[in-house]
């Protein structure tokens, strides 16, 4: 066999060789982009969102109830209708919560004991209704509504503080998707070596043909490496994914801390109707009280509206940006088709040197 | 489903499912209790013990929804390997319904060399066989105190003890430090009271046959335990701040006013766990010690109340026998005590720093008769309604008759089975 013809055989070999790693690198990151951009907006960034309307739900309810308990509405209408409302919605946000978990089994256990404290926290609130129905505000009202408030509002063990765990834990998992396997920027690795490989075999390829066979270029590899650079382009949306995945994150850190802070106000507001409530019943209420008293500090609630809604067109942004992450479509077929295009382009242009050589020595 | 997604959804599937076959080969235990935060710290250190020695790794989950999670997980038949359980009657449940596996033998052929009688026969439920281990024990019969502003000789008879109560009322201090709140099972502080009140008074006998569920809660013995109680803590100026306040003390917090200057409460009754919280507050045997609940003609050996938490084996293997065997076992044991938080059931741990800690641990591994804490005992529903009973009474004293009579309702509601016998050893 000539030293040419092996030498194209060799050329032609390492460009398919190289186009095939292309079509699986190109294709994987792609995909894999794609998916997990499609997978966080699905399930992984509602997780933290109802967490943290769950967390909102809960903390409006109890602010209800202390609101209704110290103002004596309750002994017509009980903790209230917009307690009611409140813990029906933070149920379905609880419920949408198990089903978006992407935090793992420990996640899980954290849901079930927030669920079971969310039971006895009803069970409490009803303790304090019925005493309050019956006989005023007693001190086993009181109590009961002193013991509701510590497990909504316990410092290291109530519903507040195990759903801020909770959202910790699903904004860790998102940040893992987000920045883990083809999400990380050295994943584009498996296609971006493949083009500037291909790229350089291309341009030995026209040298080859140049020295060899005399032609200035060979048209077929030119439009192989047209193909390579569109090719490229196309897989290159990775990154614009990856950067809108990364702004999505941050808008939802935002939207979670905008919805935490507005919480914590009202949260403020119910603790203040309990201390009202506290105030006629002893004098000197014991350790307990007293530092709860002492820790009443920070701004309590206003313009929790425009939170809300701010809070709610920021979870839709989030939403769109992850959306917007998701460039499958036209690419998603571009891409296999377009390797497809610079293999048979390949074997196109070196075809005719290949069989020119067949009989030579040389 | 795109087609080309669907290529790559399944190389992934094909990845995950040699990963998952990984893991399932790896020999691990899974091992699943309440403990979380500091105590899962310390748990975690036992745990580390046993990795060590045997190569074999522990996978721990700490929840404090430990029964909703275990139930959960044995009804969808994914029991994990050890559970550590709370009480004996949850034991007593799961032993009944057959899911756990007895660990008889563990302790080699002279269990007694490890473990009193007491806790042998404690720890098999009626069975026979040692059906678990206790990780970590508590002493309940004792009455803290600050030795420097006592002021007067600890009390040693329930005579003592309620001139003592008197003396301290009348020098205008209130002789009790009380707190109910314990959430989300606020009220149990009140069911201790009433049962160390209810064993000293009227024996181990009356309280076997009361935590069992077949004597009466308007019986005598019962409605005296209450009245007793609610003579020491409901009197005007026995407790800080009164009732209500005691309503509203977290049982953590009660005993600061111990260490306040002046005193705001001069003694708390309360289980051995104190003993970490009370550090923060001084040293043990200075600022802080303890007496015994005292004894009484009925309880003249001074039977004592305790609580442990148990390890049990829910599936049997080689691997878990032997955890079961090293927690049970010294090297085990000693590991929580060392760090000053824990006592151990068994007679070779000899870790203890000081010498109010070593008083309770003599307690605990001695032979003199010690009784199961009755609300650990007791069907969920009893000691359920047990507890809102001891708020409802400290809220209202007077509603002693209705209250004993709607416990009595609960009581006769209660399949015999589900009741548990065995209160006390010894």
């Amino acid at each position: 066999m000539s030293t040419t013809r092996r030498d194209l055989l060799r050329l032609r070999t390492a460009l398919l060789v190289v186009t095939a790693t292309l079509f699986v690198g190109s294709l994987a990151a792609f995909t894999g982009v794609t998916s997990t951009a499609k997978a966080a907006a699905a399930r992984t960034a509602p997780a933290v969102l109802e967490v943290m309307a769950a967390r909102a739900a809960l903390v409006r309810a109890d602010s209800a109830a202390m609101t209704s308990f110290q103002t004596g509405q309750a002994k017509l209408v009980g903790p209230g209708a917009q307690y009611q409302n409140q813990i029906a919605i933070a149920s379905q946000n609880l419920a949408r919560v198990a089903e978006h978990n992407a935090a793992g089994e420990s996640a899980s256990r954290t849901l079930q004991l927030v669920e079971g404290l969310v039971v006895a926290y009803g069970r409490g609130i009803g303790d304090a209704d019925a005493s309050f129905r019956a006989d005023g505000p007693t001190p086993l009202t009181v109590a009961a509504l002193w013991y509701a408030s510590g497990l909504m509002h316990g410092s290291d063990s109530g519903i507040v503080a195990q759903l801020d765990e909770l959202a910790v834990a699903q904004r860790n998992a998102l940040e893992t998707e987000l920045s883990e396997g083809w999400m990380n920027p050295a994943g584009s690795l498996v296609w971006l070596v493949p083009i500037v490989v291909l790229l350089g075999l291309l341009v030995v390829a026209q040298v080859f043909g140049a020295r060899r066979f005399r032609r200035t270029l060979n048209p077929a590899l030119v439009a192989a490496t047209l193909l390579v650079l569109l090719v490229a382009g196309a897989t290159s949306t990775v990154f614009f994914s990856q950067d809108r995945a990364d702004v999505a994150g941050e808008t939802l850190d935002k939207v979670v801390s905008q919805s935490k802070t507005q919480t914590d106000a009202d949260a403020l507001n119910g603790k203040r109707e309990l201390e009202k409530v506290l105030a006629p019943q002893c004098g000197d209420c014991g350790e307990s009280v007293s530092a709860f008293k002492a820790g009443l500090g920070g701004e309590a609630s206003s313009g929790g509206d425009t939170v809300q809604r701010e809070v709610a067109s920021g979870a839709t942004q989030v939403d769109d940006e992850l959306d917007s992450a998701d460039r499958s479509g036209f690419f998603e077929y571009f891409i296999p088709l377009g390797t497809v295009g610079i293999a048979a382009l390949v074997l196109v242009g070196l075809r005719r040197g290949i069989d020119e050589y067949r009989y030579r020595a040389t | 489903m795109r087609p080309l997604r669907r290529l790559s959804v399944f190389l992934a599937a094909v990845l995950a499912a040699g990963g998952c076959s990984m893991v399932d080969a790896d020999e691990s235990l899974s091992v699943l209790a309440s403990w979380t935060g500091a105590e899962e710290t310390a748990f975690l250190k036992v745990l580390k013990g046993f990795e060590d020695e045997t190569g074999i790794k522990v996978n721990y989950t700490g929840t404090r929804a430990l029964n909703q999670v275990l139930q959960a997980d044995v009804q969808k038949g994914q029991a994990p390997d050890i559970a550590v359980l709370p009480s004996p009657g949850e034991l007593a449940n799961y032993v009944r319904d057959g899911y756990v596996h007895d660990v008889d033998g563990i302790l080699g052929d002279r269990p007694e060399e490890s473990y009193s009688t007491q806790w042998l026969k404690l720890l098999k439920v009626e069975t026979g066989k040692i059906q678990a281990v206790p990780v970590k024990t508590d002493l309940k019969s004792i009455i803290w105190y600050n030795p420097i502003t006592f002021g007067r000789p600890p009390p040693t008879s329930w005579d003592e003890l309620t001139a003592t109560t008197d003396a301290l009322r009348a020098r205008g201090v209130a002789p009790w430090c009380v707190g109910m709140g314990a959430t989300p099972a606020s009220g149990w502080p009140g069911t201790d009271w009433i049962e160390d009140i209810l064993l000293h008074q009227s024996g181990p006998a009356a309280y076997q046959r009361w935590s069992a569920g077949t004597l009466r809660w308007d019986s005598p013995e019962v409605k005296r335990a209450w009245t007793t109680w609610g003579e020491l803590v409901t009197t005007p100026g026995s407790v800080r701040g009164g009732t209500t306040a005691a309503l509203l003390t977290e049982f953590g917090d009660a005993g600061r006013g111990m260490f306040t200057g002046p005193p705001a409460c001069m003694m708390e009754h309360q289980g051995s766990f104190m003993l970490g919280g009370y550090r923060n507050q001084g040293v043990p045997g200075q600022n802080f010690g303890y007496f015994p609940f005292p004894a009484s003609a009925a309880n003249p050996k001074g039977a004592s109340e305790v609580s442990a938490d148990l390890a049990t084996m829910f599936r049997p293997s080689d691997r878990a026998r032997r955890f079961m065997a090293y927690l049970a076992d010294e090297r085990g044991q000693k590991v929580w005590p060392a760090l000053g938080s824990a006592f151990s059931a068994n007679k070779k741990v000899n870790v203890y720093a000081d010498d109010v800690s070593r008083r309770i641990a003599a307690r605990l591994i001695s032979e003199d008769t010690l009784c199961f804490d009755a609300s650990d005992l007791m069907p969920a529903t009893m000691s359920d309604a047990f507890s809102r009973a001891a708020l409802e009474y400290l809220g209202n004293p007077a509603s002693l008759d209705s209250l004993l009579d709607s416990l009595e309702k609960v009581r006769t509601g209660i399949d015999p089975d589900d009741q548990l016998e065995v209160a006390c050893g010894g």
